[in-house]
C-alpha cells in the first residue's frame, strides 16, 4: 500500500492505496464518493467520468497514484452547498435523467464542455458527449439540457418556470435531484460495514460434465469464508412456474460457457477472485448445440441439454395457433410475399451492472438487489433456500436501467442469500460487464419465414408465420416469448386468416429472455418489411396500405384480443405529416430514403405469471397529522419513472403538489405486492391501484370535513392544496382538512388494487398476449446509405405513439425516445456474437450501443386516445414504441437503394455487395 | 496468482535521468502514457507487469516546438492538445483529422500521440478477459500455440489500430527514441513496426519514444477516412490516409487491416492497378474484427478509389 494525497472537491484527502489501483476504485471504496459510477470499467462508456486538474477523464482507466496531489472534481463537488449547478438543474428540468446511472459522468462531461464553450451547436454538443453512453434517453433530452444551459448562460435568461404537479405536466422524477447530485445510492453504492464479497467462477465449456471440483487450495487461502458448489443449492428456479429449469450454480454439468460453477465468499472482492483461480475443475466436454437447426434435430446419441425436453432433441416449447382459413386466404391473394429473416440476439445494455447484497439476522433474510421484480425474487429466494416467505424481504434500491434484463430471479442473488444465511453475515456481489453479458436474458436470436397475402382490394387476406427462437441454456420468460412472437401479429391490422408456429430451442449459450418489446420485435420487423414490399409490388403508398388494413377501436381481433382505445391511424397520419412524407417518398435521390412502419404492444399482461387471485397491483396510502401522504407500492421504479407516476396520480386526485407526497416503493416487507416492472404493466395497473386508493382517501377526508361543516360531501372539491366549495362557504387549507379528518381517529389509511378484467377466448393459448389495453405506434425513418461502404446513417426519426394519456409528458417522451434509440441499436450495430459458444463481444467496445453521434434527431409525437380503463386514460409507452423503428429504418434502406434487409443487425457488407451486384458500386 | 503476490510499483519519474534510474532498478517494467490503451488491457489481464512507469511528469516529453522546416511534438502531448493547437491545425490538418477520430472525447483528453503510435495491436480473440482467453485455449499472442482466427501455428495477425500512424507516415514524420543507455536515434514511423502481431513494435526494453518530428512539407492534397460502425468510441476497422505533393509524389498509409501500417509511396504517372495490388498485398487482414475481412479489404479499395477521385487522379 502507498500513501496518496488527493485534493477532491476542494478537500485534501490522504489515503492508502494499492500501487495499481484505479482512481475510480479509490474514490468509491476508499473515500466513499459513490457518485462516480462503474459500468464498463474499460473506458468505453464514460459513467465514471470525473475532472482531473480540470479535464474530463474516465476514472476507471486512470491510475490513482498518477493523480498524486492533483485536483479532482467529482459529481458530489459540482453543487455548492444547497444550490445545484445550472447543468444539474437543467438535466433535472429537461428530463435528461431517467435511470440516472450515466448521469454523474454525463453531467461532468457536459460541465467540462460548457466551461470551454460559451455557445455551441447541437452537433458540437453531440460530439462532446459522444464518449458517454446513455441507454435510457436516446440523448435527446440530455442535448436539450446542455443546449439550454449554454443559451441561458449567454443571454442570462431563465426559462425555468413553476411546474405544476398536475396530470399531463412535465414532471422531473421525484428522485432526479439525488441522481443529479450523485447521492442516489444504487445497490453497489450502499455503504456497509464488515460485509463479505462473493465472486463466481464460471464454466469455460459450453456443454460439459463436471467430473470433479477440487476446492482444497482455495479453502486454505486466507480470507476465504465459504465455498459454494451447485449441489449446496439444489432447488431449481425460474421466473415462470412452468420453466423451473435453472439452479444457482451448475450441478453435474454446465450448459453454457459463463455459467457459474463455484462461488467463493471472502473478506474482499480481490481475495474471492484470487481464490477462484485456485479451484481445479475436471470437465468432460459434451457435444454442444449452438444453432437453432442443430437443436431442432434429433440429438442421436449425443446428450441433450436438458433431460426434461419431450423428445430426443432440444426443443423447449412449441406454440401454434390457427384462426380462419389460411388456405382460402392464400387462394384469395392477388399479391403474395414470402420472406425469410434472421436476427442476432441483442442485450439490454443497461448501464448499471447487476449488484446485490444479502444479510441474515433475527429478522430473517434481507436482500437488496438491482431488480425489476422484487416479488418474484422474494418467491424464488423462499423456494430455493427453503425459507418461509415471511422470513424473506427484498428491497429494490434505485436501479440503473433494466429493459427486461433484471426481470428474472438471478443466480447471483440466490448465491449470496444462501451465503448470508449460512454465515450469518452480510454478503455482497457486483457483476462485471462481461458477467452481465454472460447472464444475458436478452432478445432471442430468431429465424423465421413469413407469408403474407393481399387480395385485389389490397386487404390483407392471410398471414402465416413459421418462427424459431434460440432460447439459450435455460427457460427464463421463453414460453411467453414463444407465444408473443406469433400472437402479437394479430394487430394492428385486420387479418382474419392467421396462423403461426413458434419453436423455442435450448442451445448451449447464455439464456435469452425478455427484452424491451418482448417477443414481438423481430416478428414485427418481418411483417412490416413484407407490407412494405407488398405496397411496392402493388404500387400503393405504404402508409395508405397500412391505414386501409388497420383494425378499428373497440373491436376483437381474430384471436379475441379486446381492442379498446386505438390510435394507430392517428399515429400514421401524424408521422406522415411531421416527416413531409408526401414530398419525400420515392422522390429522394439515390442513396437517400424514407420508410415507415407501425407497431402494436400490450399494456400489461392480463394474466399473472403465478395463477392466484391476488390483485396484480396494490397501493396503500397513509395520511397523518403532518399532512404528507405516504404512498406505499411494490411497483419497481427502474428509471422509467413509476414512483413519480404514482405521486402524480395521488396528487391529482387529492389536489396536492409533490411536497405533500412521499413514495415508498419496492420493499416486500413495507409495501404491498406488485408484480414488478415488466410487460409495460406498471402505469396501467399500479396507476389504477393508486388512483383507487387516492379516491378512497379523498372520500374519507371529505366525509369528515362535510360532517364537521354540515354540508353535503358532493359540494367539496380537493384542488390546489385546499378543500373548498364553489361558493367558498368552505375554503380550508389541506393542513386544516387533515387536522379535521384525523380527529379522534389518527392517521387515515386507504388501499386500492388492480385486477384485470376477464378477457380472451376459450382455446389453448388464448391467454397469451391478453392485455386490458393495447398501445399503437408508427415511425418514419429518413436516412442516407453510403454507396461506397454500405454504411447507413439515420438522419431523422419521426415517431408517434398512442399512449392513451400522457400522465407525465417528460417521462412519456423519455420512454419513447429511449425506445426508438434502443431499436436503432438493434437495427444498426448491436449483436451478441459467439465463437464456439463463447461470447465474443461481452463489452461496450464491441457491443455497440449507439453513441450520441449515431443517434439522429428524434421528432417525438404523443397521441392521446384516453383509454377507457387506464388511469386517467393512460396506457403503455415504455416498450411498444421500439417495434416500428427497426422496420422503418430497413424500409427506408429499400427506398434509398432498393436493397431489402432480411437480417439484423444491418450488415454494411451485405448492402455493399448488393449494390455491387446491381452495378451501382464500382 | 504469482503476479498478485508480487510487489507492485507505480513510479512517476520527473526527468529523463530519474526515468533511467527507474529502468535500471526495474528491468521488467511497462511505460504508461495516457493509459487509455494500457489500462483497459490491464483490466482484462492482458498486461500484467508489476512495475508501471508513468511518463506524465517528464517535461522533456511535452510540448510542441517549431523550427523553419519541421514541427516537433513531445510524445506525451495529448490528442486534445493537438486538436486545439492552432499551428498544427494550419500546417498539418491531416494530423488533426486523425486525432479527432481516436476513441472518444474522454479518451482524447488522456491519450497521447506517443501512446497512440505504440498502442497494442488488437484482435477479437485476444482483447478478452483472462477467463475468456483460457476458455478459448489461449492464442499465440497470449500464451498459447495457435492463432484462434486462422489456426496458424506461427503467425499472429492482430491488427494495428492507430489512426494517427497512417497520417504521420503520409506526412513523412520521424520519431526520436532514447534507449536504456540514454542514446538517441531517429526512425521513420513505419520502421517502428515489425509486422509480427505477437510483438508488433521494433523496440527494445527501455526504449522511450521522445518526440515526433514532422517535416513541413507542402502537400497539395490530403485524404483521411476511417471505417467503423459507430461514429465514436470504435477502434478502426480500416483507416486510410493519403497525401500528394506538388511534385506528384503520392504517399498512402492504412491501419486496421494488418499487424503493421500499410504504406506505399509512388510517383506520377500512377499505375492504379499496381497500387491496388500492392495495397491489398499489404493488407493481411484476418477474421478478427466485428467487420469481416473481405469487406475491410474491399473497403480499402473503395477508399482508395474515393481518394483518387478526390485527388482527381
Amino acid at each position: 500500500m502507498e500513501k496518496l494525497r488527493l485534493v477532491i472537491n476542494g478537500s485534501a484527502h490522504e489515503v492508502l492505496v494499492e500501487a495499481h489501483e484505479t482512481l475510480a476504485s479509490v474514490l468509491r471504496n476508499r473515500i466513499g464518493l459513490s457518485g462516480t459510477k462503474l459500468s464498463c470499467e474499460q473506458g468505453a462508456c464514460g459513467a465514471c467520468t470525473v475532472l482531473l486538474n480540470g479535464k474530463a477523464v474516465q476514472s476507471c482507466i486512470v491510475p490513482a497514484i498518477h493523480c498524486r496531489d492533483k485536483e479532482i472534481l467529482t459529481i458530489e463537488g459540482l453543487s455548492l452547498q444547497d444550490s445545484l449547478h445550472g447543468l444539474q438543474q437543467k438535466f433535472i428540468e429537461k428530463g435528461a435523467i431517467q435511470c440516472g446511472y450515466c448521469t454523474p459522468g454525463m453531467i461532468l462531461t457536459a460541465y467540462y464542455f460548457a466551461e470551454k464553450h460559451q455557445q455551441a451547436s447541437r452537433a458540437d454538443i453531440k460530439e462532446a458527449l459522444s464518449g458517454n453512453l446513455c441507454r435510457c434517453t436516446g440523448y435527446k433530452k440530455i442535448i436539450d439540457a446542455v443546449a439550454e444551459y449554454l443559451e441561458e448562460q449567454q443571454e442570462a435568461k431563465n426559462t425555468s418556470e413553476h411546474k405544476s404537479f398536475r396530470i399531463g405536466s412535465r414532471q422531473p422524477y421525484l428522485e432526479a435531484e439525488k441522481k443529479a447530485r450523485g447521492t442516489a445510492l444504487y445497490t453497489n453504492d450502499i455503504p456497509l460495514n464488515n460485509a463479505l464479497w462473493c465472486k463466481i467462477l464460471r464454466s469455460p465449456y459450453p456443454h460439459a460434465r463436471i467430473k470433479h471440483i477440487d476446492t482444497r487450495e482455495a479453502a486454505q487461502y486466507p480470507g476465504v469464508r465459504l465455498i459454494i458448489k451447485g449441489e449446496d443449492i439444489p432447488i431449481r428456479f425460474g421466473v415462470l412456474p412452468i420453466s423451473q429449469d435453472e439452479t444457482a450454480l451448475a450441478i453435474d454439468k454446465t450448459r453454457y460457457a459463463g455459467e457459474g460453477v463455484v462461488a467463493i465468499v471472502a473478506d474482499t472482492e480481490q481475495i474471492a477472485a484470487e481464490a477462484c483461480r485456485l479451484i481445479q475443475i475436471d470437465y468432460q466436454p459434451l457435444k454442444a448445440f449452438f444453432s437453432i437447426d442443430d437443436s431442432l434435430k434429433d440429438a442421436g446419441d449425443d446428450e441433450k441439454i436438458h433431460a426434461h425436453t419431450r423428445d430426443n432433441n432440444n426443443i423447449h416449447k412449441v406454440a401454434k395457433l390457427r384462426f380462419g382459413d389460411q388456405q382460402k386466404g392464400f387462394e384469395q391473394s392477388k399479391y403474395r410475399c414470402e420472406m425469410s429473416f434472421k436476427f442476432q440476439g441483442v442485450n439490454h445494455g443497461f448501464t448499471e451492472p447487476h449488484a446485490a447484497i444479502a444479510s441474515y439476522d433475527e429478522d430473517g433474510l434481507t436482500v437488496y438487489s438491482a431488480t425489476q421484480v422484487p416479488h418474484y425474487l422474494h418467491l424464488a429466494l423462499a423456494k430455493v433456500l427453503e425459507l418461509a416467505v415471511s422470513r424473506v424481504r427484498v428491497i429494490k434500491p434505485p436501479v440503473g436501467g433494466g429493459f427486461g434484463g433484471k426481470s428474472d430471479p438471478f443466480p447471483h442473488e440466490i448465491i449470496i442469500a444462501y451465503a448470508a444465511v449460512k454465515l450469518g453475515r452480510t454478503v455482497r456481489i457486483r457483476l462485471q460487464r462481461e458477467e452481465v453479458f454472460l447472464s444475458n436474458h436478452g432478445r432471442h436470436p430468431t429465424e423465421m419465414t413469413m407469408k403474407l397475402g393481399m387480395d385485389e382490394k389490397q386487404n390483407f387476406s392471410v398471414l402465416d408465420a413459421d418462427i424459431n427462437i434460440d432460447g439459450g441454456a435455460y427457460g427464463s420468460f421463453g414460453v411467453v416469448t414463444t407465444y408473443y412472437n406469433g400472437v402479437l401479429l394479430q394487430a394492428p391490422y385486420n387479418i382474419n386468416n392467421f396462423g403461426f408456429i413458434t419453436r423455442r430451442v435450448y442451445t448451449n449459450k447464455p439464456q435469452s429472455g425478455a427484452m424491451r418489446g418482448h417477443g414481438a420485435v423481430n416478428s414485427r420487423f418481418a411483417i412490416e418489411s413484407m407490407i412494405d414490399q407488398l405496397a411496392h409490388d402493388s404500387a400503393i403508398d405504404p402508409i395508405d396500405l397500412r391505414i386501409k388494413n388497420l383494425l378499428p377501436s373497440n373491436t376483437l381481433t381474430v384471436g379475441s384480443f379486446r381492442i379498446t382505445s386505438n390510435g394507430s391511424r392517428e399515429c400514421l397520419e401524424k408521422v406522415k405529416q411531421d416527416s413531409g412524407w408526401i414530398q419525400k417518398k420515392g422522390k429522394l435521390p439515390f442513396g437517400k430514403g424514407i420508410g415507415v412502419a407501425s407497431g402494436f404492444f400490450i399494456s400489461g399482461s392480463a394474466l399473472p405469471i403465478h395463477w392466484n387471485e391476488y390483485p396484480q397491483s396494490v397501493v396503500h396510502l397513509k395520511l397523518d397529522l403532518d399532512g404528507r401522504v405516504l404512498i406505499s407500492s411494490g411497483a419497481s421504479d427502474i428509471g422509467q419513472g413509476s414512483d413519480t407516476m404514482l405521486a402524480m396520480i395521488v396528487g391529482e386526485v387529492l389536489g396536492l403538489s409533490r411536497k405533500y407526497i412521499y413514495v415508498l416503493s419496492a420493499d416486500t416487507l413495507l409495501t404491498p405486492i406488485d408484480l414488478g416492472s415488466y410487460s409495460s404493466r406498471v402505469t396501467f395497473m399500479a396507476g389504477n391501484a393508486a388512483k383507487m386508493a387516492a379516491e378512497s382517501l379523498r372520500k374519507q377526508i371529505i366525509d369528515r370535513v362535510a360532517a364537521k361543516f354540515s354540508i353535503s360531501r358532493e359540494q367539496i372539491i380537493c384542488a390546489g392544496e385546499k378543500l373548498f366549495t364553489s361558493d367558498k362557504k368552505i375554503n380550508i387549507s389541506w393542513s386544516e382538512a387533515v387536522e379535521i379528518a384525523t380527529r379522534k381517529v389518527g392517521a387515515l389509511q386507504s388501499t386500492g388494487q388492480y385486477n384485470s378484467p376477464k378477457l380472451g377466448g376459450n382455446f389453448k393459448g388464448a391467454g397469451a398476449g391478453l392485455s386490458p389495453s393495447y398501445s399503437f405506434g408508427a415511425v418514419i425513418a429518413e436516412l442516407s446509405v453510403d454507396i461506397s461502404t454500405g454504411m447507413v446513417k439515420v438522419d431523422a426519426i419521426y415517431g408517434a405513439h398512442d399512449v392513451g394519456k400522457a400522465l407525465n409528458l417528460l417521462a412519456v417522451e423519455g420512454q419513447l425516445e429511449g425506445s426508438w434509440h434502443m431499436g436503432l441499436g438493434q437495427a444498426l450495430s448491436e449483436e451478441m456474437r459467439y465463437k464456439d459458444g463463447l461470447l465474443l463481444n461481452a463489452n461496450f467496445i464491441n457491443y455497440k450501443i449507439p453513441t450520441s453521434l449515431d443517434t439522429p434527431e428524434i421528432n417525438t409525437n404523443i397521441i392521446e386516445t384516453i383509454d377507457p380503463e387506464g388511469p386517467f386514460g393512460a396506457k403503455e409507452c415504455g416498450e411498444g414504441a421500439l417495434h416500428p423503428v427497426i422496420p422503418a429504418v430497413c424500409n427506408a434502406i429499400y427506398d434509398a437503394v432498393g436493397v431489402r434487409i432480411k437480417s439484423l443487425p444491418i450488415d454494411p457488407a451485405f448492402i455493399s455487395n448488393a449494390l455491387k451486384e446491381k452495378g451501382v458500386n464500382a | 496468482m504469482k503476479n498478485s503476490l508480487q510487489k507492485r510499483f507505480y513510479l512517476i519519474p520527473h526527468s529523463l535521468i530519474e526515468l533511467q534510474k527507474a529502468i535500471v532498478q526495474h528491468a521488467k517494467h511497462r511505460f504508461i502514457a495516457g493509459g487509455t490503451d494500457l489500462m483497459p488491457n490491464r483490466h482484462q489481464g492482458i498486461s500484467t507487469e508489476s512495475v508501471l512507469i508513468d511518463l506524465s511528469a517528464i517535461q522533456d516529453l511535452k510540448g510542441i516546438e517549431h523550427s523553419p522546416d519541421s514541427i516537433s511534438i513531445g510524445s506525451m502531448t495529448t490528442l486534445e492538445e493537438l486538436i486545439n493547437n492552432d499551428s498544427i491545425r494550419q500546417v498539418f490538418p491531416l494530423l488533426i483529422e486523425a486525432c479527432r477520430v481516436v476513441g472518444s472525447p474522454l479518451i482524447r483528453n488522456r491519450a497521447t500521440i506517443g501512446g497512440n503510435l505504440l498502442c497494442e495491436n488488437r484482435c477479437l480473440f485476444f482483447n478478452q478477459s483472462a477467463w475468456w482467453r483460457d476458455a478459448i485455449g489461449s492464442c499465440l499472442k497470449d500464451r498459447g500455440n495457435h492463432c484462434i482466427a486462422t489456426g496458424s501455428l506461427t503467425s499472429c495477425f492482430s491488427a494495428f489500430v492507430s489512426d494517427i500512424a497512417p497520417a504521420l507516415i503520409v506526412l513523412n514524420a520521424k520519431v526520436e527514441i532514447m534507449n536504456a543507455a540514454g542514446e538517441n536515434r531517429s526512425l521513420a514511423i513505419a520502421s517502428l513496426y515489425s509486422g509480427n502481431g505477437i510483438k508488433p513494435q521494433m523496440l527494445e526494453a527501455g526504449d522511450l519514444l521522445l518526440r515526433i518530428v514532422i517535416p513541413v512539407n507542402k502537400l497539395k492534397n490530403t485524404y483521411f477516412r476511417k471505417l467503423r460502425l459507430r461514429e465514436s468510441l470504435d477502434f478502426t476497422a480500416l483507416t486510410l490516409a493519403a497525401g500528394i505533393n506538388e511534385k506528384g509524389v503520392l504517399r498512402l498509409s492504412a491501419s486496421g487491416i494488418d499487424p503493421k501500417p500499410m504504406m506505399l509511396e509512388t510517383q506520377y504517372p500512377f499505375d492504379l492497378d499496381a497500387i491496388q495490388k500492392e495495397v491489398l498485398k499489404q493488407a493481411r487482414a484476418v477474421e478478427n474484427d466485428m467487420l469481416n475481412r473481405k469487406y475491410r479489404r474491399q473497403m480499402l479499395i473503395n477508399f482508395l478509389k474515393d481518394c483518387f477521385t478526390q485527388f482527381k487522379i
